[in-house]
């Protein structure tokens, strides 16, 4: 430490800082910052590195199926792996966030300067947002390549032989057919609506973890509980048919209603399996799957607030 | 419970009663829009191992069936025709919309599986030979039947069908030109591809009843005009529209002012094989092969 | 209009607010499995931190120090009681920006650097960007970390997480720091550079209020202090008043002649109601031994505590 008296200053007057929004915006982005490089700096992306690798190697491996087959189990391999990565940095990155911050007494130093606790829940939540949509970023910017270099070998031989035989002819139309298939399920605006679908089924899961790590007693619970909630949030849907139907039974319908009501439905989010096979997704639907997405953000984020307020540290 | 944590959980069941109709027709509206499966038959349960069927309730789906599919082909490799059967089976009832799985699992039944027995199976008695093909057959007809009542839009679909049943080809497997002329017709007004409406035109041609011969006569008589009259097309009309019009001329008895011209040349090495076909075509050409 | 010049105008005699007043705090810990039960952790305290004062809170392991602290920086709630900072409620977010913290044994953001953590501490003060690399800078220097700035607070010692820890405490010049064992597991060294930066900081007008259970720490820097016991102030006030032996007089004497050492206990016989207690010579303390011994204490000045061994006792 310096000399203690050449240090010391005359009494400073005190500091010009930001207000209103910009302290908003600077205090939840200094939080948001720091929890994607916390998040980060985990070794996480060895696991992109690794993924990169299991794509490109599966993507060429498989091949002597069909050509739909093998492009399609491509897109199958890859948003399945994509989706397991999601719910992985979704849940995890959400669930060691604040009882980390708790045990390490990190929350003290925060909570101790003029930071609110829903703002300090927002810059969590974001930050875990950032680093699920950059890492998704990446995979598909590794999986849209191979899946366009895939194409292009698929479609070249065909598009040859197309060229020499009339477009009327049997063999004609034959490739046409094959030509289109391989299109279909190629490279296109839809294989990325059903990325974008994973993100916002991470983007659900990352705010529903939030919420259950402002009460949870320990990591390992977020993570086990946050599991349970993601699997069940795919059968949501049967319990919810099942209600609206107005089947008989009474305990089976307090059971259904009460999974459709606490339970999220993942199932509407899930747009990848129509994307792997090349079906087209109306851009007004992905539109409602976001604004559905937002709502149960804000809801989850808004809900976890109530339950961190009163939180004692 | 404090009142934050009661409002909590009040927020948490009126989100859920409020979202109910919402995620309802939008669920209801991807299955219309063939963007999710309807939800597998509990029936169905029973024929799927564990981790089928937890896919199939979930949404695993497709990447189950893409790897049931891996295993088919494996099967198919090795000769496993009643697990490839089986597998297809399952492959079908995760994914029904796939028009490809039906085709495919057919086409094992209808082909691979028929022809391995009927050509290959030296270590088995000609009568279990005989049994097999007519049964893998039967199950290629069903899956296909299957595959068309619930994919009943799939120009693909009818297509395959078309080409099992049709009399045009020696590869066909049951001749049936009625039902064969139907299917072609659907994929002609499924896709527009006027190839499809040709192949329905030469089965009516061969059907006795006259109403099938006039119209497979106008029908064809419509195409000739259009490939008379493209000048830069150097191959012309195709054969198969020019013969198949001569003969409906004959059994229509059209004037002859009102034929068109004919070039005349003896039975054609290939006949047999499908019309417009490139082995068809370049036979035609080169009869000497 | 503050509240001096408030009582100034109507006539009524009200203080300015001080930097931390502590009204009647009750603090119950609820016991989920047994109810209408708890932990009484804090038991009616009333405290107060005038501006500018140091304030120690003493007291044995599980007295209530911290809870009392973290009441008053809202991070529990106090079951009834109030708790201000500058006259402000302290449960509300804006009474923080005059606060900086000091937590127990701290543990920071181990992926960030030294100078990263200052620097999100400022962000999250509301330090424009501009003035956030300076006074990350200054602070670094003034806590003697500048050249480990760049390293991984993984890296870091205890004594080095304690500095970063006042660096980020005094990152917007607040005007009461709250320190919670600021010394705990620091070596002597480390230990007195904190104090003296405590001094420091009091020379520039900052109230300080730290709790402690190093007595001789809190007896050197703190101008009030508390003793705590099981949630319940037991003494309380200026710590020359606390610490005097009221009846017992202390003369120190530099190069005393044995002559002159007789002729006083002479005196003192002499009279009939004073008693001779002790007379020899003063013990130095094992901190400025070591201090010495080290190579440390170049810089200490020798005050009336920080006496150098004599060899002749009485």
């Amino acid at each position: 430490m310096s000399n203690s008296s050449a240090a010391v200053s005359q009494p400073e007057p005190s500091m010009d800082l930001k207000k209103g929004l910009p302290l908003v915006l600077s205090k939840v982005l200094a939080i948001a910052r720091n929890t994607f490089t916390q998040l980060v700096r985990m070794k996480v992306f060895y696991f992109l590195f690794a993924f990169s690798l299991i794509l490109l190697v599966a993507g060429f491996f498989f091949a002597d199926t069909q050509f739909e087959q093998k492009l399609k189990f491509f897109k199958d391999i890859s948003y399945g792996f994509m989706l397991l990565f999601t719910t992985i940095f979704a849940i995890v990155g959400s669930a060691l966030l604040i009882p980390r911050d708790i045990e390490d007494r990190t929350l003290y130093t925060i909570l101790c300067k003029p930071v609110t606790r829903f703002e300090y829940l927002l810059g969590k939540y974001l930050g875990v947002i950032a680093l699920v949509g950059l890492s998704l970023l990446f995979m598909d910017l590794i999986f849209s390549g191979a899946l366009y270099v895939q194409e292009q070998r698929l479609l070249g031989p065909v598009l040859e032989a197309q060229a020499a035989v009339p477009a009327e002819s049997a063999a004609g139309v034959q490739y046409a057919t094959e030509a289109d298939s391989i299109r279909k399920l190629g490279l296109n605006a839809n294989t990325q609506k059903g990325v974008l679908s994973i993100f916002l089924t991470g983007a659900v899961l990352a705010a529903m973890a939030m919420l259950l790590s402002t009460f949870a007693t320990s990591t390992m619970f977020t993570v086990t509980v946050g599991l349970c909630i993601f699997i069940v949030g795919y059968f949501q849907s049967l319990a919810r048919e099942y209600f609206l139907s107005g089947s008989e039974g009474t305990w089976q319908k307090l059971l259904s209603v009460l999974v459709a009501l606490i339970f999220p439905d993942f199932k509407a989010f899930h747009l990848s399996d129509a994307a792997a096979s090349g079906e087209l997704i109306a851009n007004g639907l992905l539109l409602q799957l976001v604004g559905l997405a937002l709502v149960y953000v804000v809801i989850y984020n808004l809900v976890a607030y109530l339950v961190f307020a009163d939180k004692e540290v | 419970m404090n009142r934050k944590r009661l409002l909590a959980v009040a927020v948490i069941l009126l989100f859920g009663a409020a979202r109910l109709p919402v995620e309802h027709h939008l669920g209801k509206r991807m299955i219309d829009d063939g963007l999710q499966e309807p939800p597998i038959e509990l029936g169905f349960r029973e024929r799927l191992p564990q981790i089928g069927f937890m896919a199939a309730l979930g949404g695993l789906r497709s990447l189950a069936a893409s790897i049931f599919d891996l295993k088919a082909h494996i099967a198919f490799e090795n000769n496993e025709w009643f697990a490839n059967e089986q597998l297809y089976d399952l492959i079908t009832a995760l994914q029904p919309r796939r028009d490809s799985y039906w085709e495919t699992g057919a086409w094992h039944r209808l082909r691979n599986a028929s022809g391995h027995y009927r050509y290959r199976a030296d270590d088995l008695p000609q009568s279990i030979r005989d049994r097999n093909i007519a049964y893998f057959s039967d199950s290629g007809f069903e899956l296909l039947d299957l595959g068309l009542r619930t994919n009943p839009d799939s120009a693909d679909l009818h297509a395959s069908m078309a080409g099992y049943v049709n009399t045009l080809s020696v590869h066909s497997v049951r001749k049936d030109g009625r039902k064969a002329a139907g299917h072609y017709q659907r994929a002609f007004e499924l896709t527009g591809r006027e190839f499809y409406e040709r192949m329905a035109a030469y089965e009516r041609a061969k059907l006795p009843d006259l109403e099938d011969k006039t119209w497979a006569y106008e029908t064809l008589l419509r195409h000739y005009r259009v490939f008379a009259a493209r000048k830069d097309d150097r191959r012309g009309v195709p054969l198969s529209v020019r013969r198949t019009i001569g003969d409906l001329e004959n059994a229509l008895a059209i004037p002859l002012l009102k034929r068109i011209p004919q070039q005349q040349q003896a039975a054609p090495p290939g006949a047999g094989l499908v019309p417009e076909s490139p082995t068809y075509e370049r036979l035609q050409k080169n009869p000497a092969g | 209009m503050s509240q001096a010049e408030s009582s100034a105008t109507t006539g009524t005699v009200t203080s300015a607010p001080k930097a931390v007043e502590i009204r009647s705090l009750t603090k119950v810990f609820p016991l989920p499995w047994k109810k209408g039960k708890g932990v009484l952790a804090v038991d009616d305290v009333d405290l107060d931190v005038g501006v500018g004062d140091v304030y120690g809170l003493i007291g044995p392991n599980g007295s209530g120090k911290s809870t009392i602290m973290k009441a008053l920086l809202g991070l529990v709630n106090p079951t009834s009681g109030t708790t201000r900072i500058f006259g402000q409620d302290s449960t509300e977010v804006t009474s923080r920006r005059d606060v900086g913290y000091l937590p127990e044994n701290p543990y920071f953001y181990k992926h960030l650097t030294g100078a990263e953590t200052v620097r999100f501490y400022a962000q999250l003060c509301g330090l424009k960007r501009r003035d956030q690399s300076e006074r990350t800078e200054e602070l670094l220097e003034l806590v003697g970390l500048k050249d480990a700035g760049s390293r991984r607070l993984a890296g870091y010692s205890k004594g080095m997480l304690q500095r970063i820890g006042l660096a980020q405490a005094l990152v917007q010049r607040p005007r009461l720091l709250v320190l919670d064992e600021p010394t705990a597991g620091v070596d002597p060294v480390g230990s007195r550079r904190i104090r003296d930066l405590i001094f420091n900081l009091k020379k520039q007008g900052i109230s300080i209020f730290l709790c402690s259970h190093l007595l001789e720490q809190v007896q050197q820097v703190c101008d009030r202090v508390g003793i705590i016991h099981r949630g319940r102030i037991v003494r309380e006030g200026a710590i020359e008043d606390l610490i005097s032996i009221e009846d017992q007089s202390e003369v120190l004497l530099r190069n005393a002649s044995p002559e002159l050492l007789e002729s006083i206990k002479a005196l003192v016989a002499a009279e009939s109601a004073t008693e001779l207690v002790r007379i020899g010579n003063p013990k130095t303390t094992l901190e400025h031994l070591f201090l010495k011994a080290t190579g440390s204490g170049r810089d200490v000045e020798e005050s009336a505590e920080d006496l150098s061994e004599s060899s002749d006792p009485s």
